[in-house]
């Protein structure tokens, strides 16, 4: 045995496997303990693989998972230094049931079945007990993991059932709202009761949004269905949808177009964002102002900046403002709405930053990678 | 929000967004509902259009009922309206026409809420119904106006979700300063136990958004009339309240 060896064995030596064993067998058994090391993400066995060796975890640790919903590999658990696994397969002789990778630079060592029988001989009630305490313990933290897991998922589906019920029960008598705004607006011309109807259609379409976002977290994880699509589809997508109420609002707009080429987004859910965001910067300037959108290409990323000349945001609520809405109540400014944009910008491997000075204005900058950056000249 | 992976994106727990949006949703409703009323009111009556309002009016009724499901499915009161147990007998009776006594009570309401247009509806509703108004933005820009003058306010209109301080801990500030504070909830979404505390601390009344603007009115009448003829609401007296 080299000095490497039981240098790597001193670590493996307080293995919980050993509790209670004497130094004497442990030195008898030394020799027999092969010394691995791996590097992070490294895969030790798969599931289904053939079982026929015992690990135990010098440093680093190991990530025991199973192939779930959707083929995701999920986690059961991770083995900690001074912790063993992959006894299953050596006391039943099945082959792997789920699936070990190592986590960070990992040190292991193996023991083989007859290595393992050998241990068995020399400390039976010892060995049994510590074998006994570790596969109750993590027993129980799968169980615990495991029932969270249901629950979530329950809890998961339940909401989505019911936000789909409301999504339909809902969508009905808002769109008849706005056909009666619209009706009677149509029969009005007075500045006092357009102002009034065009509050309505805001919240009618702070609703519809809002009916939208709840049937997004019902779902859970959203995938995104990404396009390509030029910043002028992007601009005239927002022109229709909120820059062309902007003169109502005696907000002035300005571009200051730098890169008009393709960027890949989910369209819907992009355009949601930026719409969002209009918003909020109209919300910024009660009094009119300029809204200014930015597009840029810098350093291989499309800069997308939103700009307005309003109240600008407290350094308080600035430092916060990415915050999910739960303490903070409403979607405007400071709320969800914010969330949500990030969420979705860093879903687009893409980055958002605020800036603003109080008195003088916002900035909101979002930065998504270049589409095929290789294809371009 | 979770650490999250290029491509996908969680969101909040649904735990804590449902409420959130419930309270939003509800939010918006009353936005709705109330510019409705208004509408109406100024309207010059041109023929046909009642029918467009009443399709607006009962299209809010719906919408309100889905929400309403929504609230309780995530542990929301159902209540619509809550007054304290002392306060209690006056509320199935109608408000009386005039005020009947000759004690003088403040006519002045502040209504906090952080949402503008809420605050801007409830003002001209409340105007309307002959109050003088104050309005706060915020809970902090409420204690403000009640630390220099709280004897100024017959009632606060309290809204529950507002950054950085929310109705709850502005109503325990507020009756820090004063402990007869009269103070009204309104909120799209409350939890039970939440609404059970509050009433307990001595929170003189509830009522669940949306409402419409006679709902509201009536709703401060009884509590101010109720309070003129000698009713009280205070914590130290109260019973307990039925979730």
């Amino acid at each position: 045995m080299t000095a490497l060896v039981l240098q790597a064995f001193e670590g493996l030596a307080n293995n919980r496997i050993f509790e209670g064993i004497e130094t004497d067998l442990l030195e008898q058994i030394a020799p027999s303990v092969h010394v691995v090391q791996l590097a992070e993400g490294e895969v030790i066995f798969r599931e289904g693989d053939p079982g026929d060796l015992l690990y135990l975890v010098g440093e680093g640790s190991v990530r025991i998972s199973k192939s779930g919903r959707g083929g995701e590999q999920e986690t059961l658990g991770v083995i900690q230094p001074g912790n063993f696994f992959g006894e299953m397969a050596l006391l039943d002789g099945q082959p792997r049931s789920a699936m070990a990778t190592a986590v960070g630079n990992t040190l292991l060592g193996t023991v083989d079945e007859p290595t393992f029988q050998h241990i068995l001989e020399l400390a039976p009630s010892r060995l049994h007990m510590n074998f006994l305490r570790s596969v109750t313990e993590r027993l129980r933290s799968v169980n615990s993991h495991f029932i969270s897991e249901v629950m979530r998922s329950e809890r998961l589906s339940l909401v989505g059932s019911m936000a789909n019920s409301i999504i339909h029960d809902l969508k009905n008598p808002i769109c008849i709202i706005r056909s009666g705004c619209d009706l009677i607006g149509e029969r009005s011309n007075d500045p006092g009761q357009l102002q009034l109807l065009r509050m309505m259609d805001n919240a009618v379409d702070g609703m519809l949004a809002m009916t939208q976002e709840l049937l997004d977290c019902a779902r859970g994880h959203s995938e995104l269905k990404c396009e390509t699509v030029t910043i002028w589809h992007l601009l005239d997508e927002l022109n229709t949808r909120s820059l062309c109420l902007l003169p109502g609002k005696n907000v002035q707009f300005a571009k200051d177009i730098r890169y008009d080429g393709e960027i890949r987004v989910d369209f819907a859910r992009f355009v949601r964002v930026l719409c969002n965001l209009i918003k909020n910067a109209c919300e910024a300037m009660p009094q009119g102002g300029i809204l200014t959108i930015a597009t840029d290409l810098i350093d291989h990323e499309v800069v997308i900046r939103i700009s307005d000349t309003g109240i600008g945001i407290p350094p308080e609520i600035l430092q916060r403002v990415f915050e999910p809405f739960v303490t903070h109540g409403k979607s405007h400014g400071t709320g969800l709405g914010m969330a949500i944009a990030k969420s979705i910008v860093t879903a687009h491997q893409g980055k958002i930053s605020v800036s603003s000075v109080q008195g003088k204005g916002t900035t909101v900058e979002v930065l998504l990678p270049v589409p095929a950056f290789a294809a371009l000249p | 929000m979770s650490e999250q992976k290029n491509g996908s994106y969680v969101r909040p727990e649904p735990e804590e967004f449902v409420p959130a949006a419930a309270t939003e949703l509800n939010n918006l409703l009353q936005i709705v509902s109330s510019t409705v009323a208004m509408l109406e009111n100024i309207w010059d009556n041109t023929p046909g259009s009642e029918r467009y309002f009443d399709m607006l009016r009962k299209s809010v009724d719906r919408a309100a009922k889905v929400t309403a499901q929504l609230v309780k499915h995530v542990g929301g009161t159902d209540k619509k309206i809550l007054m304290h147990p002392a306060l209690q007998e006056r509320i199935e009776s109608p408000p009386p026409a005039a005020p009947s006594s000759t004690l003088h009570v403040s006519r002045c309401v502040m209504v906090v809420d952080d949402e503008p247009m809420a605050l801007v509806l409830l003002q001209q509703i409340l105007a309307q119904a002959g109050f003088a108004v104050v309005s706060a933005q915020s809970g902090f820009e409420a204690l403000d106006f009640f630390r220099k003058d709280s004897s100024r306010f017959a009632l606060v209109l309290l809204d529950l979700a507002m950054p950085l301080m929310d109705g709850e801990e502005t109503f325990n500030h507020l009756r820090a300063i004063d402990p007869n504070v009269v103070v009204l909830l309104n909120t799209g979404f409350i939890e039970n136990r939440r609404l059970d505390r509050m009433m307990a601390n001595g929170l003189a009344g509830f009522l669940r958004r949306p409402y419409r603007p006679e709902e509201v009115i009536t709703q401060i009448e009884s509590v101010l009339e109720n309070i003129k003829r000698g009713g009280t609401h205070k914590a130290s007296n109260s019973l307990k309240v039925s979730s």
